[in-house]
């Protein structure tokens, strides 16, 4: 398949425009290291009297605000650690909502490729089934919790029908989107039609910071549910909401209100990008990468390249060898001097070595040619 | 996989200009947000968080509850400044950080057996005893599911334990403790003596800043053929006898949280941790515990054990425990003011203000900028009047006779005992 004249045209317009809107990455990384360290925040802990922690607890609260702003969702909590802590959290959830209820639901109907949360539904005690989307209605029964869907992106969204939806409320059965692809609301979904209960969010991802920070997103229905301790506004004071202030939350999922250091980056990467320009690299990171991705098949690499088109993402694998390995280290150096991560080496066992193109947005279109020369030629 | 159309209409958004899709589709709400908290310049953001980070500035904070905010040398704050944004460690690199750390610390408890983690301390508890159970149900007719977790370890792993073990059939009973020494007793164990018991976890300290009866308690768990897991951190060890040899390597595993070695208070339980065990764990362990490879807070740590050594972690908490037994002591010479356990403190200490409202004692010095320790009652309600204080080895002299003097103030202030007009009425 010849690339699509529109994508390398789009590409070329773009390039000034995004040279126009892209702030330097260096430099917002720089500023986010640097405001995340702040000594004021760097003595936070989660025991501190809030009265002494109102500044660290405003950061906190205004990226749980702009959480739900991207998500559309009512409620987050940021206290994740990790990728498994997140789902955790979420499947608590489902797990409480209907134990509350008196539901026995122990089935969980994964509608994507997620290992994860295969992973982590053992430690929930549920039951995974995979379905596809156009096999879920005839998998639903009395037994079922809730459905994962990936995120919606511009890659693979998944609409639910106005029946299937309407038969998922009748049923009770929860919604949850996980996933860790670019973040996308296509143009056609709405708030009101993008059917979801809960959420997990990778933040760090997003906002390009480089420590884990996941936000867990819930509607109304599920918001009290959400892992503690979470930040309340109350009379114009911060304040943690605990598990002694909300029995409801699934409790703490572990010795902090989440790694307020990288709560601070994304904080700090969002009040200076802005939600929208967020979702204008996501756009321009998923052109780019399906850009790549053909051109590197047309070049020969089709068998060695896992394509992630919806998450902006592509993998390449080589054969390992150490002068390969050196080659592409110096090679990719290149890319870096801008304070660029384009590049991420993900398993050297095995006899492979993978590597990761990501960010992909931050570069023009010349670039991008640059580097599919510079991959053909290892 | 796109199809072609929607390339097509990718390609057409990719005019920036035109861009305007995200926020048409954003709702009133959203776009409240926005307003509230719209994009700024690097010059009005780093105004805008250094006024929120000086409003956060404690001038002198005597709280820990398990955090350390010992001295970081300026080679490791570099290196956490350090503009590495292009940096990526490769998986062997990775992995020679780790076994770095490991090798360094491993002196610390005397034990070889000493692996690094980039979880933090509670989840790989929680793995540590999903896989005790799991191993207890393949070996013995009858699952062993009880674990026993004194009043003494810190409330909120307790808490947070309880949330990921939640769907695990594995039971947490809290025990008890000695309400004299502060630590458990070999009474409060013996309660338990015809259950079968999966572990004991115990705190070395404990949550108080007391040394358990380690010995007693391993020659029960012994007995029993339960686990018997600790919870420390290197910088206790690094002045403490190792636990291995104290209980005769009756001790299965010791874990912890490596903050107080290279990274900021904010990291505390949350950014890496370790396990020691007495002999070297299996492969299958080793996997089971490992959710994160590595995260690069590995890397200050490392740094912070290159610089300072195992001898800089023994002075750091040498230096914090003699500023703390100077606090204690001039504390305790006030009025009203004593220590609430008999057992020696390390790192920490509970003592009591009798007779004062404790919470106002504290806003009061609140609002001098002081934060005078972490206040028990709420957690220990038979705790009432008492404040787990700490002492870093950054704290001065100067300082803790500032703090005492304005603790005595407070109280004399306070104290109904030593009010001079008395109540006419009984009311």
């Amino acid at each position: 398949m010849s690339i699509n004249s529109n994508i390398e045209s789009a590409l070329t317009a773009s390039d000034s425009q995004v040279a126009q809107l892209t702030s330097n990455p260096a430099s917002d990384h720089a500023a986010a290291l640097a405001l995340s360290t702040l000594h004021g925040f760097s003595g936070f802990t989660t025991c501190l009297p809030a009265g002494n922690s109102q500044g660290v607890l405003e950061c906190v609260y205004e990226l749980q605000q702009l959480s739900c702003s991207i998500s559309a969702l009512e409620a987050a909590s940021l206290v994740s650690l990790s990728r498994t802590q997140a789902i955790f959290a979420c499947l608590s959830m489902v797990n409480k909502y209907h134990q509350r209820k008196k539901q026995a639901r122990g089935t969980l109907l994964l509608c994507a490729d997620q290992p994860d949360v295969i992973a982590v539904s053992k430690m929930s005690g549920f039951e995974v089934k995979t379905s596809s989307i156009n096999q879920l209605e005839d998998n639903l029964d009395s037994r079922v919790a809730a459905i994962i869907l990936n995120l919606p992106s511009v890659g693979e969204l998944e609409p639910l029908s106005e029946e299937l939806a309407a038969r998922l409320d009748q049923m009770d059965v929860l919604v949850l989107r996980n996933g860790c692809r670019q973040y996308l609301l296509p143009a056609e979904v709405t708030t009101d039609n993008l059917r979801v209960d809960l959420m997990c969010l990778d933040l760090a991802h997003l906002c390009e910071t480089e420590i884990d920070c996941f936000a867990v997103l819930a509607n109304k229905k599920l918001s009290s549910y959400l892992p503690a301790p979470r930040v309340e506004l109350i009379d114009n004071q911060y304040r943690l909401q605990t598990q002694l202030q909300n029995p409801l939350t699934i409790g703490p999922l572990n010795a902090a209100a989440g790694n307020v250091e990288s709560i601070i980056q994304c904080y700090v990467q969002l009040r200076l990008k802005g939600i929208s320009r967020l979702q204008q690299y996501a756009l321009k990171a998923l052109v780019s990468a399906v850009y790549v991705t053909e051109k590197l098949t047309e070049a020969g690499f089709q068998n060695s390249l896992r394509s992630v088109a919806g998450s902006g993402e592509c993998d390449i694998t080589f054969a390992s060898s150490e002068a390969l390995s050196s080659a592409l280290q110096e090679s990719l150096q290149h890319y870096s001097l801008s304070g660029m991560k384009i590049d991420e080496i993900l398993d050297e066992e095995q006899g492979v070595i993978t590597l990761r193109l990501g960010r992909l947005h931050y570069l023009s279109k010349k670039q991008l040619d640059s580097l599919v020369e510079l991959i053909t030629n290892l | 996989m796109l199809s072609d159309d929607d390339f097509q209409q990718i390609s057409k958004d990719c005019d920036l200009q035109q861009y305007k899709l995200i926020q048409e589709m954003r709702s009133s709400v959203d776009h409240a947000t926005d307003s509230k908290m719209s994009v700024l310049p690097e010059l009005e953001l780093t105004a805008l968080l250094s006024a929120r980070s000086a409003q956060d500035n404690i001038a002198l904070n005597f709280l820990s509850a398990g955090s350390y905010n010992n001295f970081l040398p300026a080679i490791v704050k570099a290196e956490q400044q350090c503009l590495d944004f292009a940096k990526t460690l490769s998986n062997k690199a990775a992995d020679n950080v780790i076994q770095n750390i490991g090798n360094q610390l491993s002196a610390v408890a005397e034990t070889a057996s000493w692996y690094v983690f980039a979880d933090d301390y509670i989840t790989l508890l929680a793995n540590l005893l999903i896989f005790c159970h799991r191993e207890s149900t393949q070996f013995e007719s009858q699952a062993v599911s009880k674990v026993l977790i004194p009043a003494t370890v810190s409330p909120v792993l307790r808490q947070a334990l309880r949330s990921q073990l939640k769907y695990q059939d594995i039971d947490l009973v809290i025990v008890d403790y000695d309400k004299i020494s502060g630590c458990i007793s070999l009474q409060q164990l013996e309660q338990f003596d015809d259950e079968n018991i999966l572990a004991v976890v115990f705190g070395w300290p404990n949550f108080f800043g007391l040394l358990e009866e380690i010995t007693l308690i391993s020659q029960w768990a012994n007995n029993r053929e339960c686990q018997l897991i600790g919870l420390s951190n290197p910088l206790s060890l690094s002045v403490l006898s190792s636990p291995f040899e104290l209980t005769d390597g009756k001790l299965d595993y010791l874990l912890g949280d490596l903050q107080g070695s290279g990274l900021a208070v904010n990291q505390s339980g949350i950014s890496a941790s370790f396990l020691a065990s007495r002999q070297a764990i299996s492969g299958e362990l080793k996997s089971y515990l490992r959710s994160q490879k590595y995260n690069r807070k590995l890397s200050f740590i490392d740094a912070y054990l290159s610089q300072s050594g195992i001898s800089g972690l023994t002075q750091s908490a040498n230096k914090s425990n003699q500023n703390l037994n100077l606090l204690v002591e001039k504390l305790c010479s006030i009025d009203g003011v004593s220590k609430k356990f008999t057992t020696t403190a390390i790192n920490e200490c509970v003592i009591e203000i009798a007779q004062i409202d404790i919470e106002k004692a504290l806003k009061i010095l609140a609002g001098h900028n002081m934060v005078f320790g972490y206040l028990l009652q709420h957690e220990f309600p038979e705790l009432a009047n008492c404040v787990l204080i700490y002492c870093s080895d950054q704290h001065t002299q100067s300082d803790i006779e500032k703090v005492v003097k304005k603790v005595e103030t407070v109280v004399k202030n306070l104290s109904t005992a030593g009010c001079p007009v008395k109540p006419k009425f009984n009311v």
